[in-house]
């Protein structure tokens, strides 16, 4: 396996885990999927459709997402929208992401310059 | 081809690569968004066929489209938390059946070709005939267990006992508290082993006699009766075969696998007294035949024929006892 095979591989898994949160953050109000696809791109996290689609029904599947097909529009759109639940775990997960994102801060920053102290609201494992 | 067709083909190709239950709804969706795509893409201009090809290229090969739609479930039919143990399991289940299939096929040929002569052609024949019960066999038993397994997959069915408590972990077995895989692999080889010989040649159980320069072989049992009650055979086997492949897992001698060994005896016996039952099983023809071996026509001989299924139930009742009995006392001992 070739270095770039290797990097896309890697690359591809770090990203995979940041799609959801992305995707539940967008849909406090009715979205239908290629609009959510050209939002993310804006903020610079483009979303291959192939993934989206499949993804929004799996999220709809485990009730964090509800849907609704809207035929007064030039095109039948479907809708999708976050849910109660959904907020709920979308919360947890954002904590966890900040939690996530300022330790890989501080990991990276060190450097291999050793571990630096323990902070609080930092135990939570995944 | 227009560029209308050629979404109305790709969509259709994706659709019918999917569950019945979404294709409607997947259908309507991957429309509108292959036209929001062409949309943006030709902005004012009217959309040309390459302009799709393009797109579709962006979106993946209905295969991979429909893939995608898939739940992990669906994607492979024995996933990793199964596999592992459906490999293991396809081990024992070839070493079991071609075991079984070599130690029967010999049995058979032996029988067969007892002071038979046979061109050397028959031979190959005869090697031929019974490599090809093997393959049939072995294809047999792996699609069984392959279905076994695809339906704990189907089913999410859990293959451990530990349910999160820690402690529910077995101590790791002593020696002597061990059931030996090779013991068990041995019992399925036998199963089978008899199973075979009884279904298909229950002839070798027989009486031979000298009528001048010629052997006459009276079978015991009669092959029609015996074959008539095959399910009751078939059952002994199972019962058998997975006590075996319970220990085999096990690993341990258990209070488990005590119970267990009592329950598939029990129900072997059960099924070994029903068939020695069957009317018409003993061939009346071997009474005469032994009377001709002994030369004579003594009635104790009679009464022994008459008796053996009976004597047959009774010792096999003792072996089973004995099967029980070491297992609950091994499982009383280690299993604490």
């Amino acid at each position: 396996m070739g270095k770039e095979e290797v990097l896309s591989g890697l690359l591809m898994e770090l990203r995979r885990g940041t799609i959801v949160l992305s995707v539940l953050s967008q849909l406090t109000e009715p979205k239908y999927g290629y609009s959510l696809v050209t939002q993310l791109t804006e903020y610079g996290l483009p979303v291959e459709t192939n993934t989206l689609y499949p993804l929004l029904r799996r999220l709809e599947g485990q009730g964090l997402l509800t849907s609704e097909w809207n035929t007064e529009e030039s095109k039948p759109r479907k809708y999708y929208c976050i849910t109660p639940e959904g907020r709920e775990i979308y919360e947890k997960l954002k904590k966890q992401w900040q939690q996530t994102a300022a330790c890989m801060e501080r990991i990276l920053s060190a450097d291999g310059e050793g571990l630096p102290e323990k902070e609080e609201g930092l135990t939570e494992s995944f | 081809m227009s560029a209308q067709e050629l979404k109305e083909r790709y969509v259709y190709a994706v659709s019918r690569l999917l569950p019945h239950k979404m294709r409607e709804d997947i259908s309507r969706e991957l429309d509108t968004l292959i036209e929001d795509m062409l949309e943006e893409r030709c902005q004012d201009r009217p959309a040309e066929e390459k302009d799709l090809r393009i797109i579709l290229v962006e979106l993946g090969s209905p295969s991979e489209m429909a893939n995608h739609y898939s739940p992990d479930k669906d994607k492979c039919l024995i996933g990793p938390p199964y596999f592992g143990a459906y490999k293991a399991m396809m081990r024992i289940v070839f070493w079991a059946v071609a075991g079984g299939m070599l130690l029967a096929g010999g049995i058979t040929m032996v029988m067969d070709n007892w002071g038979a002569t046979k061109a050397g052609y028959e031979y190959i024949l005869d090697i031929a005939g019974w490599l090809g019960s093997t393959f049939m066999g072995l294809m047999l038993a792996f699609a069984f267990v392959t279905l076994l397994f695809a339906f704990f997959q189907r089913k999410g069915i859990s293959m451990e006992d530990i349910g999160g408590n820690w402690d529910a972990l077995p101590p790791v077995p002593v020696k002597q508290e061990r059931v030996s895989k090779g013991e068990a692999i041995a019992g399925i080889c036998l199963s089978v082993a008899f199973l075979i010989v009884f279904l298909m040649v229950p002839q070798i159980i027989c009486v031979i006699y000298k009528e001048g320069d010629q052997s006459v072989y009276v079978p015991f049992l009669n092959t029609q009766a015996v074959r008539s009650q095959w399910f009751l055979l078939v059952g002994m086997v199972i019962f058998g075969v997975g006590r075996d492949l319970y220990g085999y897992f096990e690993g341990r001698y258990t209070k488990r696998l005590a119970a267990a060994t009592g329950a598939a005896d029990l129900l072997s016996f059960l099924f070994l007294f029903l068939f020695l039952k069957t009317p018409g099983l003993v061939n009346p023809q071997v009474l005469p035949a032994v009377n001709r071996v002994f030369e004579a026509d003594t009635a104790w001989i009679g009464e022994f024929i008459t008796r053996l299924p009976m004597i047959f139930i009774m010792v096999m009742a003792a072996i089973l006892l004995l099967d029980f009995g070491t297992t609950l006392y091994k499982a009383l001992k280690y299993d604490k």
